[in-house]
C-alpha cells in the first residue's frame, strides 16, 4: 500500500488543485478519468487492482426482469467507464451472477474485469458442480478469484481451490465472512493455510477488524476485500441528516458514501472496498472516492471522531 | 450446519422492494389470463361455503388442495424461485399443504362440511365471519397492492398467490368448524414468515400478514374453547 498517497495539508492544495478538474467543477455526474484511480497491490503477486470493486448483494438480483437487467448492465458499464474491476457475487445472491453474466455479455466482457465469487454449499462435489455452474452463469472460462462464503465447509472446499489453482483453473482463493461472524476461526484460517485473499465486514462503524483480521492480513500478506461497506445502507441513512464536515473536502470527499468509502481503502491493509449499488449516479459517486488524496493516519482518526459525535 | 445457522434474518432478503414487487407484475403477466379463472375459482369456493350444496366438502377440499398446490408450483417453484431460493422450500411447503387438505378431505369428509351439517350456536356467526374473510381473500385482496402504491397488475389473487390462499383458507376454516388443526400449521409458518420479509421490504402487506396470524390464531381459541365447552356437557 503506498504511503505516498496519503497527504498532509501543505500538500492538499496542490493535490486538490490537480483532482479538481477531474471531479468538482465538470458536468452535474462525476467525470471520472479510470487511469487516474486509486490502485492497490496484491501482496502475493504484486498484481495491482483498482481500490474499489462491486458488490452485487441484493443489487443484481432481478431475476429475469429485462428492464432491470438493461439498468444494471447501465450500472456494470458505469463501473467499468470509472476504470473498476473487481466485480464480487455468490451463489447465495438469488439470480445475480446469472444477471451478472447478463450484463458482462452485453458488454462484451471488459478488459479490466476481475472476476470474484464463492462457493456456498456443503460437499466436495456440490462444490466443484457449484463453482462450474457459476462459470457457465458469468461466462467466463476462469474466475479470478474463488472464495469460501461465510467458511461453509471450509476445510474441504480449501483443498479443492488449492487443487484449481495448481492446475490453474483459478488465479487466486480465499475465504469469506461478513457482520464479525466467526472472526476467531477466521483469523486462524488466516494465520495457518495458504490463502491469498480474505473479505470481511469493516466500516467507520465497525471496526472489530482493526483489532485482529487487519493486522493478521497485513502480516501473513493477504489481499483484503471489504464488504457492506455502508453497513447496508444504514450509515448513509443515519448520516445524510447531517452536513460533511468542512475538512472532508482537503481529502476530496463530496458525498457521504466518498467519506465512508474514502475511510474504508485508507486503511493500509485494505485492498478493495466492494459497495453495491443499483444506480449509474451512486455507482459514480462510489467510484470517485477512489480518485485524489487518501486521508493519513491522524485524519482518518478524525473522521471516526466526527461520526461517532453525530 | 452452524455456517448456516448464524446468518440473521437480514441476510437472507435477497432482493429489494422494487425487485419484488415487479416481480409480482411480471408474474401476472406470464399467467394471464389465468386470473379470471382464479377469480372462478375463488366465487365457486364462496358459494360453496355458503349455499353448502351436495358434496360441498368434496368441492371446497378440492378447490383449496388445487389452490394451494397451483400458487406453491407456479409461483413459488415456477416464479418467486428466481430470485428467492428459499422459495423452492415454501413451494413444497404448499404443495405438501395441498395434499394434505386432499388426504383428510377424502378419509375425513365430515370435517370438510360447512358447520357439519347446518349453522349452530355459537358457530353461526363465525360461519359468517368465514364467508366475509373468503369474500375479502377473493375480491378485496387484489386492490391491496394499490396501498403499497403499486399497480393494479400487481394484485395477488387466490390460488395464484400465497397471501390469498392462506386468507381464504381461513375463511373456509371458519366455515367449518372442525377443520383438522393440523391444516393450520404451514399456513401460520407461511404467514409469519412472509410477515417478516413483507416487513423488512416495508410493504403494507406485513400488516396483513399480521392480520392473518391474528384471524388464525382466533380460529384455534374459538375451537378449543368450543371443544371444552363440548367436553363439559
Amino acid at each position: 500500500m503506498s504511503h505516498s498517497l496519503f497527504v498532509n495539508r501543505r500538500d492538499f492544495v496542490k493535490t486538490l488543485l490537480a483532482s479538481c478538474s477531474a471531479i468538482s467543477f465538470a458536468t452535474p455526474a462525476w467525470s471520472l478519468t479510470p487511469s487516474s484511480l486509486i490502485k492497490k497491490t496484491i501482496p502475493k503477486t504484486g498484481e495491482q487492482i483498482p481500490s474499489l470493486g462491486m458488490g452485487s448483494w441484493i443489487t443484481f438480483n432481478v431475476g429475469p426482469d429485462t428492464q432491470l437487467r438493461l439498468d444494471r448492465t447501465k450500472v456494470l458499464k458505469a463501473f467499468f467507464d470509472a476504470g473498476g474491476g473487481l466485480v464480487d457475487s455468490s451463489p447465495m445472491y438469488g439470480s445475480s451472477e446469472e444477471v451478472i453474466g447478463h450484463c458482462l455479455e452485453q458488454l462484451a466482457f471488459p478488459k479490466g474485469l476481475f472476476s470474484a465469487t464463492k462457493v456456498w454449499t456443503p460437499l466436495k462435489s456440490r462444490g466443484i458442480s457449484q463453482m462450474e455452474n457459476s462459470m457457465k452463469l458469468w461466462g467466463i472460462k476462469r474466475f479470478d478469484l474463488l472464495q469460501i462464503h461465510n467458511l461453509v465447509d471450509w476445510k474441504t472446499h480449501l483443498a479443492t481451490l488449492k487443487d484449481m489453482k495448481e492446475k490453474g483453473l483459478v488465479r487466486y482463493i480465499g475465504i469469506t465472512t461478513s457482520h464479525g461472524r466467526r472472526h476467531g476461526e477466521f483469523a486462524q484460517i488466516m494465520k495457518t493455510q495458504d490463502i491469498d485473499f480474505v473479505q470481511f465486514t469493516y466500516n467507520i462503524d465497525d471496526r472489530e477488524a482493526e483489532n485482529q483480521l487487519l493486522p493478521i492480513a497485513q502480516d501473513k500478506g493477504l489481499a483484503v476485500i471489504i464488504n457492506r461497506p455502508f453497513q447496508r445502507g444504514s450509515l448513509i441513512d443515519r448520516f445524510a441528516a447531517h452536513p460533511l464536515p468542512e475538512w472532508a473536502s482537503q481529502i476530496g470527499c463530496k458525498t457521504w458514501p466518498q467519506f465512508l468509502l474514502k475511510f474504508i481503502i485508507s486503511h493500509p491493509a485494505v485492498t478493495c472496498a466492494i459497495p453495491a449499488t443499483s444506480q449509474v449516479s451512486h455507482m459514480q459517486e462510489n467510484m470517485a472516492a477512489a480518485l485524489g488524496p487518501l486521508p493519513d493516519e491522524n485524519m482518518r482518526a478524525r473522521m471516526i471522531t466526527y461520526c461517532n459525535s453525530l | 450446519m452452524e455456517t448456516y445457522l448464524d446468518y440473521s434474518l437480514q441476510d437472507l432478503l435477497l432482493f429489494s422492494s422494487k425487485v419484488y414487487f415487479r416481480s409480482l407484475i411480471l408474474y401476472n403477466a406470464k399467467l394471464w389470463p389465468a386470473q379470471i379463472l382464479a377469480l372462478f375459482a375463488g366465487l365457486s369456493l364462496l358459494w360453496v361455503c355458503y349455499k353448502q350444496p351436495r358434496y360441498a366438502s368434496y368441492l371446497i377440499g378440492t378447490l383449496l388442495a388445487l389452490a394451494w398446490t397451483i400458487s406453491g408450483t407456479l409461483f413459488h417453484l415456477s416464479h418467486f424461485q428466481e430470485i428467492n431460493w428459499l422459495a423452492i422450500a415454501y413451494g413444497w411447503m404448499f404443495i405438501v399443504q395441498g395434499f394434505l387438505i386432499l388426504i383428510w378431505c377424502i378419509s375425513q369428509p365430515e370435517k370438510f362440511h360447512p358447520l357439519n351439517g347446518g349453522p349452530k350456536e355459537p358457530w353461526n356467526k363465525w360461519f359468517l365471519f368465514g364467508n366475509l374473510v373468503i369474500l375479502l381473500a377473493v375480491c378485496a385482496f387484489p386492490f391491496i397492492t394499490l396501498l403499497d402504491g403499486q399497480p393494479l397488475q400487481g394484485a395477488q389473487l387466490f390460488a395464484l398467490f400465497p397471501a390469498p390462499t392462506i386468507l381464504a383458507t381461513l375463511g373456509v376454516a371458519y366455515c367449518l368448524a372442525k377443520l383438522p388443526l393440523m391444516l393450520l400449521v404451514i399456513p401460520l409458518i407461511y404467514a409469519l414468515i412472509d410477515f417478516i420479509t413483507t416487513n423488512m421490504l416495508n410493504s403494507i402487506m406485513s400488516y396483513i400478514y399480521l392480520m392473518i396470524m391474528g384471524i388464525l390464531v382466533l380460529y384455534v381459541i374459538i375451537r378449543i374453547k368450543s371443544n371444552r365447552k363440548n367436553n363439559t356437557q
